[in-house]
């Protein structure tokens, strides 16, 4: 392996830093006619504890565009920070809407060219003219792929089987939403570093819609127990 | 923002790699604390700090002004809570001077993060960010690597878990100031009697659109536990000494103008002028004994002497210039060109500056008539 | 081994009623090997204001160095000596600068300064080697043996004391402090600062 393979490598098996805090996560997003869902937990943790359980990995890029986050915290919403503010410069320049394309082309263009520094996995979903409802995953070393749907974060592996099996081309956006938020679910329940709330945000032609579950509202899966009636006292 | 010096790190690193230990630095093992309550936002902390395992600071203060509407909470190195709350409060001073607006809690926290975020994790600051903009109340946590929340109560430091149990356990939505004080004040009491890294006293801040109320001490709970009954005393002479030498301070300030006038302004470094006898008056009320008074003009044949002689011959004068000097100062003295018909004092009219600036011009005035003398 | 017992040291710095002393070991010494016995930690800033620098020998003379040539700087433009609680803030930040390539120098400051109301009040604080300031109302100590040291000055100092005793209490603090640390001692050095005068004491103590 010549150096700069080797350096590559090195910064894929790379861990988080000491201390640093981590999404462990569950993300998704799919697209549907005319559209697309995001979905996540809330969960982000520092080591074996739950930092807060209330977050909202689901960040709005553009108008029609946003971004699930999975990784290290503040990489991502740095990240994130940077890419909402060259695409803002961008659409500007352009007086008009950026495509998703471009948005998760520039998000890729940061990973990769900063992967040695970055603990980021990405998936850049959203709704423009040119393409109507479109996924981009741009998952750890910086590639970029066009996906009909992506899963992200430790909780993902758990559910690969259920979404190939479940999902659907040209799904109606009601019909998404449940397959993300089931899916996430799924995901939560077995997955330890997921957990919490699940936010969803629907993006057609016509603007971007959020939902928010809360932990008490979280359908049960197997083996899983109805918890005292609890309701939530945190909401979004 | 600061720029940071890294001349040394090659030779510290050289020195840890022959196995020589860094020093301890001074940590905040602390609980801190914050909600949002119906009106605004409250803040805790504990009051420990520590290095290593030794309370480096029994009573420090962690609640640091950001802008008169926003307060942080910081914890990890002290140094670095301390240089970054600052540096990020100075910027958003100047900001507040460029819009003459309100700083926003926003604000606040992106200049953080960002800063936090390009040091990597390196610079070790805690923070918990709380304040009321035009927005309404806010109230954030940043950790070190630059990654924030948002959220309605908030805990961080070793003390962060006993803190948030508290909370998860005793928090409602829209509480009142003092159920929201009472609640925050318990969760650093947690940290305080039950995480070793906090300890001490209970500092509350609460921020509402309306100001700010700092409740410093709030809780004082562990004062000194033992107070001698018998303080120790050691009489004169216990300590053996060698040798003893005392450096006498006189103020060596010294006024221009009327002389009562002059003593009056107390700070400041100005000659004196004025006419003798008042002079000496208003310094020996001031408790100046002991000092040297040098006129410059009119009194020939007075090198260096002390404070009476000298009075003797300032009452005979008018006006003139003086200076106050300690013993140690001798060098003034002993340049004086008394017997000289050279009236310094008509060359330096209107000076003020202060003595030593004074002395270089005399000194100077005199070599340019008196090449042999320097 | 720590960088900080390389060399050794001793400083205590008290404050009392108008006056504050401050004090040092006077040994200079590579790890056990003693090279001087009349080497005092301790530099005058000016009249009212000490600095003691405990650590690595060869930054705190760089650092004395460098306050000192601050504060001619600082003279220049203003005119005026320093005023205690500034410098405190100027050796943080002198510190602070070399957050990660630090000296290996913890300070020490006693002073007074001309309170409000005319006054001259004692002003006394420490740092850690990157800056991290601790203002004390009471006592400072800094060195090789800080813990027998904060232990003594903990449990013999009281609120208020005349110069006089002031010295005394500095002094027994110190020699039973460093009576156990075999890094420091060798005598010591004690100025007590008042308003109007600074006595400076060599104190004897154990040469071993």
């Amino acid at each position: 392996m010549n150096g700069e393979m080797r350096h590559h490598a090195e910064a894929l098996e790379q861990e988080l830093k000491q201390g640093e805090i981590s999404l462990g996560t569950t993300i998704i997003a799919a697209s549907f006619e005319g559209g697309v869902v995001l979905g996540a937990d809330s969960r982000t943790s520092n080591g074996n504890y739950v930092a807060n359980r209330v977050t909202d990995k689901l960040t709005q890029l553009t108008d029609r565009v946003f971004v699930c986050r999975s990784g290290s915290a503040a990489d991502t919403q740095n990240l994130s920070m940077y890419v909402q503010h060259f695409l803002h410069q961008h659409s500007m320049e352009l007086d008009t809407f950026v495509s998703v394309k471009t948005a998760a082309r520039l998000a890729t263009q940061l990973t990769y060219q900063n992967k040695n520094m970055l603990q980021a996995g990405l998936i850049v979903a959203g709704w423009d003219q040119e393409e109507g409802g479109s996924v981009y995953a741009v998952p750890l070393g910086g590639t970029l792929v066009k996906v009909p749907f992506s899963l992200g974060g430790s909780g993902s592996a758990y559910i690969y089987g259920w979404c190939d099996k479940n999902w659907r081309p040209s799904m109606t956006a009601d019909d998404c939403r449940r397959f993300v938020h089931t899916a996430v679910s799924h995901a939560m329940a077995r997955d330890g570093s997921s957990g919490g709330c699940i936010r969803t945000v629907t993006i057609t032609k016509d603007g971007c819609k959020r939902t928010f579950t809360p932990g008490s509202e979280v359908p049960l899966h197997h083996g899983e127990l109805q918890g005292a009636a609890r309701t939530m006292q945190v909401s979004a | 923002m600061v720029g940071f010096d890294f001349d040394l790190c090659k030779r510290n690193a050289f020195l840890e790699e022959r196995g020589v230990k860094g020093p301890l630095l001074t940590k905040t093992g602390t609980t801190i604390a914050g909600v949002i309550y119906k009106d605004g936002v409250v803040l805790g902390a504990d009051t420990r700090s520590t290095a290593g395992n030794t309370v480096a600071d029994k009573n420090c203060e962690k609640i640091h002004f950001i802008a008169p509407n926003i307060y942080c909470c910081g914890a990890g190195t002290a140094a670095d809570t301390e240089n970054v709350t600052g540096m990020i409060s100075s910027q958003l001073e100047l900001h507040r001077y460029g819009t003459g607006r309100q700083s926003r809690v926003i604000t606040a926290m992106t200049l953080l993060k960002s800063h936090l975020f390009r040091y990597q994790g390196h610079v070790s600051a805690a923070l918990v960010l709380g304040g009321v903009d035009l927005k309404g109340p806010h109230l954030f946590t940043v950790y070190p690597h630059g990654s924030t929340d948002s959220l309605p109560y908030a805990t961080m430091g070793s003390g962060s878990l006993n803190a948030m149990a508290v909370f998860e356990s005793g928090y409602e939505e829209d509480m009142s100031k003092d159920s929201a004080v009472a609640l925050v004040a318990r969760a650093i009491r947690s940290g305080i009697f039950n995480d070793l890294g906090s300890g001490s006293n209970v500092d509350i801040c609460v921020i509402t659109k309306d100001g700010v109320e700092y409740k410093r001490n709030y809780e004082y709970l562990q004062g000194k536990t033992y107070q001698r009954k018998k303080p120790v005393v050691y009489p004169r002479g216990t300590a053996a000494v060698v040798k003893e030498r005392t450096i006498r301070l006189v103020d060596v300030d010294v006024l221009e103008g009327d002389a009562t006038e002059a003593i009056d302004f107390r700070a400041g470094s100005r000659i004196l002028e004025g006419e003798g006898s008042k002079l000496y008056e208003a310094m020996a009320a001031r408790g100046l004994a002991g000092c040297y008074i040098v006129p410059i003009q009119k009194v020939r044949g007075v090198k260096a002497a002390h404070s009476t002689e000298f009075y003797e011959a300032a009452k005979r004068m008018e006006r003139c210039w003086i200076r106050l000097l300690d013993s140690r100062d001798s060098g003034f003295n002993s340049y004086i060109p008394g017997g000289k018909d050279v009236p310094y004092s008509s060359y330096l009219e209107g000076f003020t500056g202060n003595v030593h600036t004074l002395w270089n011009c005399v000194r100077y005035l005199y070599s340019c008539r008196h090449p042999q003398v320097e | 081994m720590s960088i900080f017992e390389y060399n050794g040291a001793a400083i205590i710095a008290m404050a009392g009623k108008n006056c504050v002393a401050i004090g040092s070991d006077l040994r200079f010494g590579v790890q056990f090997q003693t090279l001087a016995t009349d080497y005092q930690k301790i530099y005058k800033i000016h009249d009212h204001l000490y600095l003691g620098l405990a650590g690595l020998g060869t930054d705190a003379q760089t650092l004395s160095q460098r306050f000192v040539f601050k504060h001619n700087l600082y003279k220049l433009r203003e005119e005026r000596n320093i005023k205690p609680s500034t410098f405190g803030e100027m050796v943080s930040s002198t510190l602070y600068e070399k957050r990660f390539g630090p000296y290996f120098c913890s300070p020490v400051i006693a002073g007074l300064e001309e309170a409000k109301d005319g006054t001259w009040q004692p002003y006394l604080c420490g740092m850690d080697t990157i800056g991290a300031i601790e203002k004390a109302h009471d006592f400072m100590v800094a060195g090789t043996a800080p813990d027998s040291l904060s232990g003594m000055c903990e449990s013999t100092w009281k609120p208020d004391m005349e110069p006089d005793e002031l010295f005394e209490t500095l002094s027994q603090c110190l020699l039973s402090g460093v009576d156990r640390d075999a890094l420091s001692g060798w005598g010591g050095i004690v100025n007590v600062i008042t308003k109007d005068q600074v006595i400076t004491r060599t104190l004897k103590g154990r040469m071993d």
